[in-house]
């Protein structure tokens, strides 16, 4: 074969790769570096969480809710509860709609910061992912000082919450906030004036407006091609219901939307700041009382058992729309629970916007939809020899960056 | 267009294609905002005439997935819809109920309609052992190890016997 001819193949990525952090197998067929088809398959981490619940009663549930994503683990036990409350016809108290808003907001801020640094990474720029994760400890730490766990929070019970914020814990959370607002700054000069990032995420990875309403593509993802959806916006629960939340997209910022890794990158950087702003919102207008409706579990799970309906809840988690869909007859486990988390609908996503990249672009763009396999929840190794490891992909990651930066030293030279 | 406009020409629309046409409220918050619920059945022959019908509501009807369950003679579909979408507290959350016998379950795609749909169909394919016609070949989830096994049925057909197993060591075999 002479050199000039390219070479045509086909490459599994995963299920076990630095990536995705997550199992998932991502098959792409590459002629010479450009990616002409994509195929996947999921399942690798599928723990039978919905069928295990069916054994179980509701307050059992709530526990398994939250171990289904060890980042959106308010989100799921919210959307648990409220598709619960919604078939038990229970009303949850106002106090209690405003801490599940501040509650599920510090899960954005973390899971957002999260993101930031995978994207750092995946781009070859290691010290913005430390720098980045290091911004998020501090969001860590409050939610622990608040519900006593960094990750599984247990915070939250059917019909309200399990705890309070008290008076003496929101300066600490104003803290936070402030702190926030110092280097949000620092984090946008980083992401959206760096030339280095800007080379490797604009035009790449694009999802047009019309390919992610067809497909259903929720969340970030899908306010970075354009569509103004957000279920805090267009659903009301909880307190979002008071809040007047307007979804973000990179217009908000830019006044234009490409749709691209870039706009991915910048919608969740400005929905920090949403974030921060709605908890400030809640810390304010929260009314005193009650925070949870039955305070006596024995009590709550007797009301629960003689449900006989059907309740279904959305919930904007991180990632984008979250639903629950349970179904009760009158006995001690559900007759059904379906979970949909976002990254199962914004994996269709995935062979388009990795259709027509660079080889080296794949992890940043599969990355850029922020996946998150094991809410998710297999391939064909094609050929064992040309499975990239993580050396080999980070190489070639920063390769094109050293590439790319020349280039555009040369160009800028001869001007 | 808000949510109760929207239900309001979702029932006209939808008026001789579905029965038990229900609409449940919550409210939410100080400003007690409500969150509609729309609940509907359809027969399992016309059930993609409906899905077809969402289209002269909006240009891209949501569709958020399909949940299911084993109700012993049927197998009952639930197909969820997030509609009138991107306006703010005007979202219409609409499932439509679709029961397919238990001794052929036997449905339509609606990828061609919908292609976000196609994880879905294929989760139903391989956990309640649904012929979903027009849907592409492939598995999404399970491994060919459980060929014949389909999890959510709670019938010999379902997970049960590789449930006694979890624990042993070389479970599903």
């Amino acid at each position: 074969m002479r050199l000039s001819e390219k070479k045509k193949c086909s490459i599994a990525i995963g299920p076990i790769h630095p990536a995705l952090k997550e199992p998932i197998q991502i098959e792409v067929k590459i002629e010479g570096e450009k990616v002409t088809d994509v195929d996947f398959a999921l399942g690798h981490v599928h723990r039978g969480i919905e069928w295990i619940g069916l054994r179980r009663n509701p307050l059992q549930i709530l526990y398994l809710a939250e171990r289904v994503c060890g980042i959106c683990n308010i989100s799921h036990p919210l959307a648990f509860c409220t598709a619960i409350e919604n078939a038990a016809n229970i009303k949850v108290p106002e106090r209690a709609e405003y801490l599940r808003v501040i509650y599920a907001e510090l899960e954005r801020i973390h899971s957002h910061l999260l993101f930031l640094g995978v994207a750092a990474h995946e781009l070859g720029f290691d010290s913005i992912l430390h720098y980045t994760w290091l911004v998020r400890e501090k969001v860590l730490d409050i939610i622990e000082y608040l519900t006593g766990n960094r990750i599984t929070k247990a915070v939250l019970m059917i019909g309200g919450v399990r705890r309070d914020i008290t008076k003496e814990q929101i300066p600490k959370i104003k803290e936070m906030l402030k702190y926030y607002e110092k280097v949000y700054k620092k984090l946008c000069n980083i992401f959206l004036d760096d030339p280095t990032i800007k080379l490797r995420t604009r035009d790449i990875g694009v999802l047009t407006k019309e390919q992610a309403l067809k497909l259903c593509i929720v969340g970030p993802t899908a306010r970075a091609s354009g569509i103004k959806k957000d279920i805090r916006q267009d659903f009301p629960y909880a307190a979002y219901a008071d809040l007047k939340i307007e979804a973000i997209t990179p217009a908000t910022l830019l006044n234009e939307i490409r749709g691209d890794v870039f706009d991915r990158v910048i919608v969740r950087l400005l929905e920090v700041k949403q974030s921060m702003d709605i908890i400030k919102r809640c810390l304010k207008e929260m009314p005193e009382g009650p925070i949870t409706h039955e305070p006596v579990l024995q009590k709550l799970l007797v009301e629960l058992k003689q449900v006989a309906n059907e309740g279904i809840a959305l919930v904007e988690a991180p990632r984008g729309e979250l639903i629950h869909y349970i179904r009760m007859e009158s006995s001690e486990a559900p007759v059904a629970w379906k979970i949909r988390a976002p990254t199962y609908a914004n994996m269709h996503a995935i062979p388009a916007i990795l259709k027509d990249c660079q080889l080296a672009d794949v992890p940043i763009v599969v990355a850029s939809i922020d996946p998150c396999i094991s809410c998710t929840n297999r391939a064909i190794i094609a050929d064992k020899n040309t499975v990239l490891n993580q050396e080999k992909l980070h190489e070639l990651s920063v390769k094109k960056t050293l590439a790319l930066i020349n280039d555009k030293a040369k160009g800028e030279g001869n001007d | 267009m808000n949510a109760e406009e929207f239900i309001e020409k979702l029932k006209k629309e939808l008026a001789n294609d579905v029965s038990n046409f229900r609409v449940v409220t919550t409210e939410h918050g100080l400003s007690k905002s409500k969150a509609y619920r729309v609940w509907a059945d359809a027969d399992s022959k016309n059930f993609k005439n409906v899905v077809r019908k969402l289209f002269s509501l909006q240009e891209y009807p949501h569709f958020s997935v399909s949940s299911g369950f084993d109700a012993g003679k049927t197998i009952e579909i639930l197909l969820h819809f997030a509609l009138n979408y991107a306006n703010p507290k005007a979202l219409v959350l609409f499932t439509l109920r679709v029961k397919l016998p238990k001794q052929r379950p036997k449905m339509k795609t609606i990828t061609d309609l919908v292609p976000g749909a196609m994880i879905s169909e294929k989760e139903k394919r391989e956990f309640f052992g649904i012929e979903i016609e027009g849907l592409a070949p492939g598995k999404m989830f399970l491994d060919d190890s459980l060929s014949g096994v389909y999890p959510w049925r709670r019938d010999s057909k379902g997970a049960n016997k590789i449930a006694k197993n979890l624990h042993s060591g070389d479970a599903i075999e």
